[in-house]
This record gives C-alpha cells, sequence and structure tokens, in this order.
C-alpha cells in the first residue's frame, strides 16, 4: 500500500534543498541579532529570544560540512515535542507533497538524521528528521 | 553578575563569586570559551570563587535577579555541561553559566 503523502516544508540552505514535515515547520524568521554561547560548536551560529523563548541558531551547511560562503539571513523554525529549533534558509520554497519511504543519508552522524533523496521541482531534498536532529544536536553532534 | 568578555557576554550567579580583584594569575580568560585564540586583555577583572578564578573584561551587578530562561534542548552538554540558561537584561541575552563549570572547561579545554 502506497504512503499518503505529507506535506514538507522546502527550503534552500547554501547550495542544498532540505525538508521538514510541515506540521513542524512553526514560522519562517528573519534572524535578528545573535547571541553567541561559549562552548558551542561551529554549526550553532548563537541564540536569539522569541515569544518567550532561547531558541538555537543552527546553520545547516555548517552542520553537514557543505561549504558556503552566504550570511544565513533567515531561519525556519522547527517545533518538536522537546522544543524548538532555528534552522538557516536563505531561500524558502513553500510546501510539498513528498510520498514514499526514504532510506537514511548515513549510517551515523548528522547523516543519520536525513532521509532521501526525495524529488521536488526544484531539485532533490534531503528530508530532516526533527526529533533525531535536535536529539543529535542536544548529545553535542 | 554580569560580565562582558570582549564582544560576548556571560553571566554568573553572585553567590557563586567570593571575591573579584584586578589580579591576572591563576585564572583563565573567559574570551576562550568563545574563542580558542582569544587573547587575554591587559586590563581584565578576577572573579574568584574557593577553587577556580576567571578573568573577565567587566562586571556589573543585575539590581535584581532577572528569570532564567532555560537551556533549549539542542544545546544540552555545551561548555561542558555549564551552561545553566539565559536572562534577559537591558535588551541582551546574557548565557549564564555555573563558574565551577565554566571555569574547569576552560581549564579542561
Amino acid at each position: 500500500m502506497a504512503d499518503a503523502p505529507r506535506g514538507h516544508l522546502v527550503f534552500v540552505c547554501g547550495s542544498s534543498l532540505y525538508a521538514v514535515p510541515s506540521e513542524c515547520a512553526a514560522e519562517v524568521v528573519n534572524l535578528p541579532t545573535l547571541t553567541r554561547v561559549p562552548g558551542s560548536a561551529s554549526h550553532l551560529l548563537g541564540v536569539f529570544a522569541h515569544r518567550g523563548e532561547v531558541l538555537p541558531v543552527i546553520d545547516l551547511a555548517k552542520l553537514t560540512g557543505v561549504a558556503s560562503t552566504e550570511v544565513p539571513r533567515r531561519a525556519v523554525l522547527v517545533r518538536v515535542a522537546k522544543g524548538v529549533m532555528a534552522l538557516t534558509a536563505s531561500r524558502v520554497n513553500g510546501v510539498a507533497s513528498l510520498t514514499g519511504r526514504f532510506d537514511r543519508l548515513g549510517e551515523t552522524g548528522v547523516q543519520a538524521h536525513f532521509r532521501g533523496p526525495a524529488a521536488v521541482p526544484a531539485g532533490t531534498v534531503a528530508v530532516i528528521d526533527p526529533e533525531g536532529l535536535m536529539e543529535f544536536l542536544g548529545r553535542g553532534g | 553578575m554580569l560580565c562582558r568578555v570582549g564582544q560576548h557576554r556571560l553571566a554568573l550567579e553572585a553567590n557563586d563569586v567570593v571575591l573579584i580583584d584586578d589580579g591576572q594569575a591563576g585564572a583563565p580568560y573567559a574570551g576562550r570559551g568563545f574563542e580558542a585564540l582569544a587573547i587575554t586583555p591587559a586590563v581584565t577583572r578576577r572573579l574568584r570563587a574557593a577553587t577556580w578564578a576567571l578573568l573577565v573584561d567587566s562586571v556589573e551587578m543585575a539590581p535584581e535577579p532577572p528569570s532564567l530562561l532555560r537551556v533549549p534542548p539542542a544545546l544540552g552538554g555545551t561548555a561542558g555541561g555549564a551552561l545553566r540558561g539565559f536572562v534577559h537584561w537591558a535588551g541582551e541575552l546574557w548565557p549564564v553559566v555555573s563558574f565551577e563549570a565554566f571555569a574547569r572547561y576552560l581549564g579542561a579545554a
């Protein structure tokens, strides 16, 4: 039996396309001035306060090791049960329906929390597992 | 206790600090928690606890304890577990760290 299509918010970071399940994509924001956090990894650009919460800003290009010279100015706020994180985005493409089961893009490390590749009109996209990614980041990944 | 460290900010619980003086001996510069190669400035303030000490650029006291905002789950384990939360003061966010845990993290880093 085929999987029902699920809506995903598709966005660009660096030169790559990413997608998160629509129900997890809370907001798209312009990034304000960020506060640096001591001892944080390079992919954590900083934090900002938003609606009473402190949100970490994760640069997906740095996290995945893809070279990028762009300075992120926007972010997709991704909300899961444990909390919210902001994933940098240079462009938000909108919602696309993705169908099918996708394999993990890696067995270990951050790639284990991306699935795909999935096809969208703009190209192929890596589908983020938001819960898994937040867990990975919280363990110091 | 609100500390400026170069262009960065750091907050400590005042109860953790026993003494503030102008010495530099026996204390790591807190700036190295933000940038590994941060150079200790010529003028610093030394914060001392029972066992540990830290150098910062300047210190001020918040007249009232601001509310502590929780550490986002994605930041768990940051700075060797020294991060305790954030406070909002004078329009800015200040990361709050455990004095001892942060000093130990800098010593180990």
